[in-house]
């Protein structure tokens, strides 16, 4: 075995203790963790081999480690902890490190670190709105105007929605990049051929769009329509309806803003789908992920950080100024009184996407798939290799 | 050396090793009586039911008889036996001298006139549960407890009896030592101390779902280890695994079945490495083509016990995985099972396939549920700590504890802790 100077950092330590409720100073390393876990692979088990580098503060590891992501906080470890050291909150409270270590602005870790810096960041942007708003409809509807003179769509776009995502995008882009750099091309054992990038895609965008390792949680024997109706993957399917509400309301605010300030002869498919299906999902699913934040039943509800809470309630918010918006619009309501709430929507809207899509709990959206893309990358890069060892 | 109170007897509640050791360090030290309360129909308690035992790996029979055969060579009825016996309350002797114990002593349906003859037993048409060997075999309902039983005689299981209904055993007894209309018995005895003897028993590793316990059958414990390895035990001294009675050769041994686990046994009941690693030798020593693995988190083998920890790595079949099992599946076709563990080592996580599993249960003290059973009078004072052992002895009250009542331990300190219970009992006596 080679040796290595293992490099640790006890601010590190420190900041993985506060950005989350795991014990993993009371690890005493037995793999209980490891081995009940459903999700990890033979090659690479996790979350023992966190608990220790946590415990000790190896950020060198800990920052090119996937692993984090790769978990789904079933709770089969923490249940079956021995020291009750809560491993599986570890796992949440490295995800919330690994945010703050893509993010080179810094903003992410002083989110984490602090509710108040969260707060304020939040008012911070809801100002920017209204000034933003007043600036180009002023803070009353003109006398007389329609819904579109008073709130142009189209202004919306130009000011409000292209701006927003060209910045998430440049955000995220950047941030993943960061991501790529510390945890694929650090690894100079894994040469990563050009045409893996391409095969692997699909992995991307299956595990984006089904999030299927919730399924894994439970490995139990039975079969998957025995486990649907005991209840067994209604934590799954809800957060995907949500996750598929919110992603089709983004593209259809972004590309077909018009439509929702649209009263009458609306496409029969906007209004199943926005209307519809993707309201309701938006709203039972918050509705559902706060009952079970409070309740606490479940091991991956069990501790809330500040951020889960502005991530959930900010949605939640969102999702009920935009319902009431869109009902203000097709019921006819007085501009005025759809002039306001507008605003108000606009001002919760933004706040969530500026500090939660980039800088805070958002980003898991991007970086779970993105992760699971480049750990199947390094694993059949590695077998490659592998291969190629063999016959040469 | 100053004289000795010795108006009131001495109360040891259990008669395993620990307590007949405190009684025969007493008796034999000075001229004071005692009164071991035991539970079962005979003495020797948890050491009986081993194969071999440390520091010297000897079977019972060479080391609990040097205790019977004192016990035989005491002087007269300064040692009392109370078996099948219960205490029931414990109370302050008003004047403040002592203890008044009530104790229940059921039915002794066989007399001292039992010769071990055996014919009782042949014509007993019913079967109970051999709760010595862990219930891997059966004996009748009068059965011979033990191999080494002492007081040497014959018990009834009045479980499994039927008594009136049957009385044949009653009928083929030439010596007259069967009579099953015996009564029980309420004792008081006015004693001036008190040493808890009350032992252990396995932790119950039922709860342990993941392991599987009682739903696999080739997953045991080590006490059960012990008895398959005993040549007195249920299959004669054949390891052999209980759902098909195959000659095991690879066998998993998991340590810490319990202990050092917050949700079951938050400490380290001591023995369980040593246990398994003589239990690994066992195996190795009686099918050369037994390869046993050892998973733990780490191995415990104080003082010169490390020597033995030695002597099995040597051992190449015996092989050692840091990191202990996570969950416990069953091949359903083979029996065998399949345990999901890492090697910490490799770092590697893989399904182990064993023909038998080995659970390390931990120490529970028995003292914990006991004390639930015993009506003990409120002014008198009892340390018991959060998991259950009597840890601070009450010197001025004369209640001291000894063997694992006091904390987990092996054989041969249980005997040191016994003879430390003794002088204190002597020097709470001694007239200053």
């Amino acid at each position: 075995m080679k040796n290595t100077v293992v490099k640790t950092d006890n601010e590190l330590v420190k900041y993985i203790k506060e950005v989350g409720e795991s014990n993993f100073k009371k690890c005493f390393q037995c793999g209980t963790c490891s081995a009940v876990c459903p999700l990890s692979t033979e090659d690479r088990p996790f979350p023992r081999k966190e608990m220790i580098m946590a415990g000790w503060g190896m950020k060198e590891q800990l920052v090119s480690d996937l692993d984090p992501w790769l978990c789904y906080y079933c709770g089969e470890c923490s249940k079956n902890c021995p020291r009750k050291a809560e491993p599986g909150e570890l796992m949440m409270s490295l995800r919330r490190f690994l945010i703050s270590a893509y993010d080179w602005t810094g903003i992410s870790k002083l989110l984490y670190k602090s509710k108040y810096a969260e707060y304020i960041a939040i008012l911070i942007v809801a100002l920017g709105v209204l000034i933003e708003w007043a600036v180009l409809f002023g803070l009353h509807p003109a006398a007389g105007a329609t819904l579109g003179q008073a709130v142009s769509p189209d202004k919306i776009d130009y000011y409000f929605d292209w701006p927003i995502t060209v910045f998430l995008g440049v955000m995220l882009t950047s941030f993943i990049y960061n991501m790529f750099r510390k945890t694929v091309l650090s690894d100079a054992g894994v040469k990563i051929p050009l045409k893996l990038y391409f095969t692997e895609a699909w992995s991307l965008m299956f595990n984006f769009f089904t999030q299927y390792r919730y399924a894994k949680c439970d490995d139990s024997e039975g079969t998957s329509s025995k486990k649907l109706t005991e209840g067994k993957y209604n934590f799954w399917l809800t957060h995907l309806f949500l996750m598929i509400s919110y992603v089709i309301l983004f593209v259809g605010i972004v590309f077909f803003l018009d439509w929702f300030q649209n009263e009458n002869s609306l496409p029969y498919l906007h209004i199943i789908l926005f209307d519809y299906f993707a309201s309701i999902g938006l709203i039972f699913g918050t509705v559902y992920f706060i009952v079970k934040r409070l309740t606490k039943k479940i091991e991956r509800s069990k501790f809330s950080h500040h951020t889960d809470w502005m991530f959930v309630i900010l949605l939640f918010l969102t999702g009920v100024t935009g319902v009431l918006l869109r009902a203000s619009i097709v019921y006819n309501y007085s501009v005025s009184a759809i002039f306001y709430i507008y605003l108000v929507h606009l001002m919760i809207l933004f706040p969530m996407l500026v500090i939660e899509v980039p800088f805070s709990k958002w980003s898991h959206l991007a970086y779970r798939p993105v992760a699971i893309y480049f750990a199947n990358l390094k694993e059949k890069a590695k077998s490659l290799n592998n291969e190629n060892a063999e016959i040469s | 050396m100053s004289e000795l109170n010795n108006e009131n007897p001495v109360l040891i509640i259990g008669g395993g090793h620990s307590g007949v050791s405190a009684a025969l360090e007493i008796t034999e030290a000075v001229n004071k009586k005692v009164y071991i309360v035991e539970k079962k129909s005979y003495i020797g308690g948890r050491v009986l039911q081993m194969y071999k035992y440390f520091p010297k790996l000897c079977p019972p029979f060479c080391g609990f008889e040097i205790n019977t055969k004192r016990i035989k060579s005491s002087a007269d009825d300064n040692i009392n036996f109370l078996v099948s016996s219960v205490v029931e309350e414990i109370n302050k002797e008003k004047d403040g001298t002592g203890y008044i114990v009530k104790i229940r002593q059921k039915p002794q349906y066989i007399n001292d006139n039992c010769t071990v003859c055996g014919e009782c037993a042949k014509v007993c048409p019913e079967d109970r549960p051999n709760d010595f060997n862990y219930g891997m075999d059966t004996t009748k309902a009068i059965y011979m407890p033990a191999l080494s039983t002492f007081p040497l005689k014959y018990s009834v299981d009045d479980n499994y009896c039927k008594f009136s209904s049957c009385k044949k055993c009653e009928e083929v007894c030439s010596y007259d030592a069967i009579n099953l209309n015996a009564k029980e018995n309420i004792i008081e005895l006015k004693v001036s101390d008190i040493i808890f003897a009350t032992g252990w028993k396995p932790y119950n590793v039922e709860k342990l779902e993941n392991l599987g316990f009682g739903k696999f059958r080739n997953v045991i414990t080590n006490v059960m280890m012990e008895r398959l390895a005993a040549d007195n035990g249920p299959t004669g001294g054949k390891i052999v695994r209980p759902s098909d009675n195959k000659e095991v050769t690879n066998v998993a041994f998991i340590q810490c079945a319990g202990s050092r686990n917050e949700n079951h046994l938050p400490y380290c009941s001591a023995i369980c490495c040593m246990a398994s690693l003589k239990q690994a030798l066992y195996l190795r020593d009686k099918n050369p083509a037994s390869s046993p693995t050892i998973f733990y988190i780490d191995l415990r083998t104080p003082g010169r016990y490390e020597n033995f920890l030695n002597k099995a790595q040597i051992d190449k079949n015996i092989k050692f995985n840091k990191g202990v099992v996570g969950k416990i599946s069953e091949d359903h076709a083979t029996g065998d099972l399949l345990l999901d563990v890492e090697d910490m080592l490799s770092g590697k996580k893989n399904k182990f396939r064993a023909e038998m599993v080995v659970l390390a249960a931990g120490m529970y003290p028995n003292i914990k549920d006991d004390l639930k059973e015993i009506k003990i009078g409120g002014d008198i004072k009892i340390d018991i700590d959060e998991n259950g052992f009597i840890f601070n002895e009450n010197y001025e009250g004369g209640i001291f504890s000894a063997g694992v009542a006091k904390f987990p331990l092996d054989v041969y300190m249980s005997g040191q802790s016994a003879t430390s219970a003794a002088l204190s009992v002597i020097q709470h006596n001694a007239k200053l």
